[in-house]
């Protein structure tokens, strides 16, 4: 008797060892999961061709496998600046427009008593679940149609439109959660509708501005079949379609070590931008505003 | 002259939804005006109606002679606290104070002197002006918010439940601070509550509303002594009113086997309402010749006194009396008095006050002197 709770005592904290291990472990793998195709993409980036097309793989280059040549590659005999100029700038321009027109769409659905209201947000999430590979080949006719094409607005729009339903959404439901409590006391306090909205409103509205922003930026900025499709000009190519068309010197070599270098370079600035704006995405902004 | 008048106000949503069924009040300069009742019945809708935030379907608001009905919230000079006080987040106490009168482009030395005035007032410590009203605790952003009501000096002032996020104890404290700092002010004001304490203590007169109806607006003695209404009658005062439905029979109400008699009425109706404060009621004392004798069956003890629940004698009516703590009975059955002086008699029908004859006189002498 004396020695069966020691026993089971030893069993509980090898149990929950255990559990630990197998927690750890799950997370290395998870998390293995989803970077090993980033790791994968850096790691080529960085080695020599010899060690690419190496058979069996070679996973862990070691220094004398090491090289720069493919970002220089990249850098020089393409203009791959000048891709990233104008995909920073179509999805800059989108994501601006989006914000500009999505957050007034969503104000006015949370707050204003709009007949049907429900039938608007019901046709928004509708436009969500279409796919949009379907659109490209109707959406071309409208580009020639407007001749658009290669013109920067032509991917401007576009990408605007593909994200207004998601910001009209994320904006919309932030703005209820948003007491009205304040808005009355704004316009007590002699605010006009303007003012308020700007004074008042957008200050507390940034935390869901910055987090759709940043999501329809990281949609322009990596969308492919559009800017394939109504983009042919070299010099207003985006990054996307720029990267996969980087050529070899022969049509059977494929240019893995410059592929994996442009995506690692087109990726920086997307991870710069989230770093950056993660310090204002902070959460309770509107603490203290009402009841605590 | 009212500063404040509201005219056959009324205030429809749809056919069925009419918070606000034709009201009419005034309220003169350092009158302090409460309206309460139960959720729902329009008291923050009527607020929100002399605030200029909702429209009203019919009547007008007046402020100093003027119909402000078409004058946006911002220009009827009017200051309104929030239940949930409303401070903006992302400025700092001062901004916040001084925000109705920077829009109003008041100068920045003016804006400073008050602000250093009102903060004094309040008691508000200088080293809070600036934090934002995130680090402040619940009674400092209670007092921020009051202090940008008082800076602005406006004509009249709305408060919405202010204290009702304020813990018991505070809240008694603020209580009696807004009393003395309300009369200081000599404006109107209006104030929306569901708790009787505050109206009661608070207020110069109080209006009660049921159903966006005005049921009875008097002072807190009135209120309390001739309650208008059956419903009047069951909301203020606590613990509630007994109110018992009665058989009528000649010139008595029978309650089980015994009579109560009943005021002098034009004519007698088959039933009527018999009210009675449970603090009106008590032990019986053998001079007393209108009793009602009992079956103990429930005893709560609110220290100061004990509030006991009586069946009456053959009957199914209950009847709950605040006793003195020190009063010893019977365990099990007990004799109360209730005397005629506290009964209140109300219609069955209407729930209106039933109004004695013989009596009358004597309560239009109170009222005159109250």
């Amino acid at each position: 008797m004396a020695v069966a709770p020691k026993q089971s005592a030893e069993g509980n904290a090898s149990k929950i060892s255990r559990k630990r291990v197998i927690l750890w472990v799950s997370i290395f793998l998870v998390v293995v999961f989803c970077l090993a195709p980033v790791l994968w993409q850096l790691l080529t980036s960085f080695k020599i061709n010899d060690a690419i097309s190496a058979v069996p793989n070679v996973y862990f280059p070691s220094f004398d496998q090491l090289t720069l040549n493919h970002y220089m590659a990249v850098f020089t005999g393409h203009p791959f600046a000048r891709y990233m100029f104008n995909s920073a700038f179509v999805a800059f321009c989108a994501t601006i427009l989006c914000l500009a027109t999505g957050a007034p769409a969503a104000y006015a659905l949370a707050r204003l008593r709009i007949p049907g209201h429900r039938i608007y947000v019901a046709g928004v999430l509708i436009v969500v679940l279409f796919p949009y590979v379907l659109l490209f080949l109707g959406l071309f006719e409208v580009v020639q149609a407007f001749g658009i094409g290669n013109n920067y607005l032509a991917l401007i729009i576009p990408y605007t439109g593909r994200n207004l339903p998601l910001t009209i959404l994320v904006m919309r439901s932030f703005f209820s959660q948003l007491p009205k409590d304040l808005e009355d006391s704004a316009k007590v306090d002699g605010y006009n509708t303007v003012q308020m909205l700007i004074r008042i409103v957008l200050p507390m509205t940034v935390p869901a501005l910055v987090t759709t922003g940043i999501l329809a930026f990281i949609f322009s900025w990596n969308e492919y079949i559009f800017a394939l499709t109504f983009v042919t000009r070299e010099t207003m190519k985006t990054l996307p379609v720029g990267i996969a068309q980087l050529g070899a010197q022969t049509v059977f070599e494929i240019p893995y070590g410059p592929i994996a270098a442009a995506t690692i370079a087109g990726t920086i600035p997307l991870i710069l931008l989230v770093l950056f704006f993660q310090r204002r995405i902070v959460q309770g902004l509107t603490a203290g505003a009402v009841k605590g | 002259m009212a500063k404040l008048e509201l005219h056959n106000l009324q205030k429809q949503y749809n056919p069925k939804t009419i918070p606000i069924k034709d009201i009419s009040l005034g309220v003169e300069d350092g009158e302090f005006l409460t309206f309460i009742g139960p959720s729902g019945c329009g008291k923050s809708t009527m607020l929100r109606l002399i605030a200029g935030l909702e429209e009203p379907t019919q009547g007008q608001v007046v402020i100093n002679e003027r119909t402000v009905n078409n004058i946006p919230p911002g220009d009827r000079n009017i200051a309104m606290v929030f239940q949930s006080y409303a401070l903006y987040p992302h400025l700092t106490v001062a901004e916040n104070i001084s925000s109705p009168l920077k829009i109003r482009k008041t100068s920045k030395q003016e804006i400073q002197q008050r602000i250093q005035k009102v903060i004094h007032q309040l008691g508000l410590s200088e080293s809070l002006l600036e934090r934002k009203p995130g680090q402040l605790s619940g009674g400092q952003r209670q007092r921020v918010a009051l202090a940008r009501a008082l800076v602005r000096d406006p004509e009249v002032f709305l408060l919405d439940e202010p204290l009702s996020n304020l813990d018991a104890l505070l809240r008694e404290q603020v209580r009696a601070e807004l009393k003395q700092l309300f009369k200081s002010q000599n404006k109107p004001v209006v104030y929306v509550t569901h708790d009787q304490t505050e109206a009661m203590t608070l207020s110069s007169r109080i209006a009660l509303l049921y159903e966006g109806v005005l049921q009875q607006l008097d002072t807190p003695y009135q209120i309390y002594s001739y309650p208008a209404n059956s419903f009047v009658a069951s909301f203020m005062g606590s613990p509630q009113m007994n109110l018992l439905t009665l058989n009528c029979q000649g010139n008595h109400a029978v309650l089980g086997n015994y009579e109560i008699a009943l005021p002098e009425l034009s004519s007698v109706p088959r039933q009527i309402i018999l009210g009675i404060r449970p603090e009106d009621v008590r032990l019986a004392k053998p001079e007393d010749t209108q009793t009602v004798e009992g079956n103990v069956y429930l005893v709560e003890d609110l220290g100061k006194e004990k509030l006991l629940s009586v069946q009456v004698k053959n009957s199914e009516i209950t009847i709950r009396g605040l006793l003195p703590a020190d009063q010893t009975w019977d365990e099990e059955n007990v004799t109360l008095a209730l005397p005629a002086r506290a009964i209140h008699w109300f219609d069955l029908e209407s729930g209106d006050r039933i109004q004695a004859k013989s009596s009358q006189t004597s309560v239009s002498s109170e009222r005159k002197s109250a």
